[in-house]
């Protein structure tokens, strides 16, 4: 009984906590699987296992960083299982549906960020879609600093170079 | 704006204004496999407990099988110390006997 009421109450908690980063970590997984229709089930197992493994989170660590360490496993695991499905259509459509100069700019930035590896497009999405400093990035995947630094200043001079004609006209 | 100059904010902003929505019946598709016993939080507890109980219990028993008086150790009598070895020989037509006494070291002559 005692038991059963401290579960229910571990999980209100963990609802609570996973609630501001919900948005963040599905667009995350989106992205990073390249709008892959199995981006839901990935989501899905991402917060499942966070939910199994409550206990090994240390509350002096921010939740939000431990929840998409535990998506970057499950992206990892995904390309392992299966290689991602290019996009394209997802960004075509939102592009189609209002074409301003900026969507069509966006949707250029996808295109490169679809080109890099996937462990590469997992930091550029962790760096410019989720807003994680560096530090947590090493924390998040695991990667190095001096890495992650240099797959960022790739991925922005790729930008720079292909953008750079049509940015800002 | 300098177009060889896309800043990390500008990239962001790009990034960010592509938002996908969650679909509104994932949640409760998560949630009601999160109920599902095989998902139960607080697996840290359970694992600890896990590691913890057999080696408690073996350790309890090691230690009752060590105390028990079937396994102590039998208290063995002092034995003596061997003071002296003796030999003796004999030439029985001489009529003489030849006895050796071995003894721990002794001094000799007394120290000053």
């Amino acid at each position: 009984m005692k038991r059963e009421r401290e579960d229910a109450e571990r999980a209100a908690a963990f609802w609570e906590m996973l609630a501001p980063s919900k948005a963040k970590l599905y667009n995350f997984i989106r992205k990073s699987l390249g709008f892959s229709v199995e981006s839901d089930d990935v989501y899905q197992e991402t917060i499942l296992r966070a939910f199994q493994y409550l206990g090994s989170f240390r509350e002096d660590r921010s939740f939000e960083a431990w929840i998409f360490g535990i998506a970057h496993n499950e992206i990892r695991r995904h390309f392992r299982k299966s290689s991602s499905v290019p996009a394209g259509l997802e960004i075509e459509r939102w592009i189609a549906a209002d074409p301003l100069p900026a969507r069509i700019l966006a949707g250029e930035v996808y295109r490169i960020a679809e080109n890099l590896k996937p462990r590469f497009r997992q930091v550029f999405f962790l760096f410019y879609d989720a807003g994680f400093s560096i530090k947590d990035i090493t924390r998040i995947t695991g990667l190095r600093e001096g890495n992650v630094k240099l797959i960022l200043n790739r991925a922005r001079n790729t930008l720079r170079e292909r953008l750079g004609e049509n940015h800002g006209r | 704006m300098d177009d060889k100059n896309l800043s990390d904010l500008e990239i962001a902003r790009l990034v960010r204004s592509l938002e996908c929505e969650i679909p509104p019946d994932l949640d409760g598709r998560i949630r009601a496999a999160a109920a599902r016993p095989r998902f139960r939080p607080n697996t840290g507890r359970r694992l600890f407990w896990l590691l913890t109980l057999p080696s408690g219990a073996a350790a309890i028993l090691a230690a009752t099988l060590l105390l028990l008086p079937s396994r102590q150790r039998p208290v063995l009598p002092d034995i003596s110390v061997i003071s002296e070895i003796r030999t003796d020989f004999e030439i029985p037509d001489k009529n003489i006997r030849i006895i050796f006494i071995q003894k721990p070291d002794f001094k000799f002559f007394e120290e000053e």
